[in-house]
């Protein structure tokens, strides 16, 4: 191999990571989303839509969120935490990403988006209770 | 002076025959000639050698003052006069043996002239004779010449390597390029930086922005399992139990306070119908 060609293959190797850098795209067509995935999808998908947010919007607010819902998370894995200090926690994240939340969807709509937040997870709860429900209607009618 | 015999003595008993020889000299000088030798030498000395050399009257006497002038004296320009200056003063007397005519110098030159001199008759015939000629025009063209023959001993250009450059150029352009596109993109601009997003995160965003298009989202919410919906709002940390019963907010379905007159178990059959303690084993 001449000293051309091997200048031309470390160029190409550089301009390879150059271009995994900028244009790397995440893998598609990969298995099915698991529940818990899907249950992500629709909370996307739910907050989008009663945030009515554009997609502008969409690109800056959810990389913020993602992060927002990790700490929250992170605070919930504690269990030596009492319920008092556990909500200071909640409450110092809270105020931590304010700024940007505001930043994105400004001071109405951020506290708009705190509001569907709880009301997504009470669809949820609603419709655990409904199953549940329906669970035990089947049980009882099966029993007489 | 003593004379020693000790080395005669030795000579003796050693039985040497040089020992025996008389102590008489064997050479013999004729009387009184070391007394004349002197005045011998002399007189052969003041026959033969004849001083030619003298001094001129008075020079020693005056050798000190000359020399002192000498020194003294303010620097003169020609050397010839210094010179003659210096002779002048140590032998006035002494006239210059050689003659020069009246102007012989001052006539010098002009009789170096070429009509003065005794030359031959032809090269007096062709002294003004140019035997040289030049072209016509010769140094009209000289600079043109001249320039022309320079310009063809200019020192040879080796040319580049055009090909290897141009590729060389083209190469650093192009990743040039990628990275300033990269660095615009991860740093200047407000785009997402979805990258920071986890593969299951953009699977979500995607799949979330198909229910919006195909407005599935009711249908997708009754189509979830009981299992995968106590385990999300578990990990968000929420109360599935306490949620449950806050829930309930349909009176109707609340037992009549009657009920729980007529039966104690009233409440545990309320709190089993929503399944209550399949949330506390699911936490166990």
């Amino acid at each position: 191999m001449t000293r051309k060609m091997k200048r031309l293959w470390l160029y190409l190797l550089l301009s390879s990571f150059t271009l995994s850098n900028t244009y790397a795209q995440p893998p598609g067509g990969g298995p099915p989303p698991r529940a818990g995935e899907r249950i992500e999808a629709l909370y996307i998908a739910y907050i989008s839509r009663e945030l009515k947010l554009s997609e502008t919007e969409a690109q800056k607010f959810w990389p913020v969120q993602v992060e927002f819902d990790e700490e929250m998370r992170s605070v919930h894995k504690k269990r030596n935490l009492t319920q008092l200090e556990r909500e200071e926690e909640l409450l110092s994240i809270k105020k931590k990403y304010q700024d940007r939340f505001v930043k994105v969807l400004g001071k109405t709509r951020t506290d708009e988006f705190y509001r569907i937040d709880t009301e997504f997870k009470n669809k949820l709860v609603e419709r655990l209770r409904k199953m549940r429900e329906q669970k035990q209607k089947n049980s009882n009618t099966m029993s007489d | 002076m003593q004379n020693s015999n000790h080395i005669l003595t030795e000579l003796e008993i050693l039985g040497s025959t040089l020992g025996k020889l008389s102590r008489l000299p064997v050479q013999s000088v004729p009387e009184g000639y070391f007394e004349h030798l002197p005045a011998q030498i002399y007189i052969q000395c003041d026959h033969k050698i004849t001083l030619t050399c003298c001094v001129p009257d008075g020079y020693f006497e005056q050798l000190s003052q000359s020399i002192l002038n000498k020194l003294n004296a303010p620097l003169i320009s020609s050397e010839t006069e210094n010179l003659a200056d210096s002779f002048a003063e140590l032998q006035p007397g002494i006239k210059c043996p050689y003659k020069v005519p009246e102007g012989y110098f001052e006539h010098f030159i002009q009789q170096l002239e070429p009509e003065n001199t005794n030359l031959s008759v032809l090269p007096a015939a062709t002294r003004h004779i140019q035997p040289f000629t030049v072209p016509n025009g010769y140094f009209d063209l000289l600079p043109e010449q001249v320039l022309q023959e320079i310009k063809k001993k200019t020192a040879p250009v080796i040319p580049i390597n055009r090909s290897r450059s141009v590729f060389m150029y083209a190469l650093a352009a192009v990743l040039t390029g990628l990275l300033g596109i990269s660095l615009f993109n991860n740093l200047f601009t407000d785009a997402p930086n979805t990258d920071s997003l986890s593969n299951s995160k953009l699977a979500a965003l995607k799949e979330a922005d198909q229910i919006i298009k195909e407005n599935s989202f009711d249908l997708q919410l009754e189509n979830l399992t009981d299992e995968s919906i106590v385990n999300y709002l578990s990990i968000g940390g929420q109360d599935v139990s306490a949620a449950l019963v806050a829930s309930v907010t349909d009176e109707s379905k609340l037992p009549e306070a009657e009920e729980y007159l007529y039966d104690e178990q009233t409440l545990d059959n309320f709190l089993n119908g929503l399944h209550l303690q399949d949330r506390k084993d699911s936490q166990n």
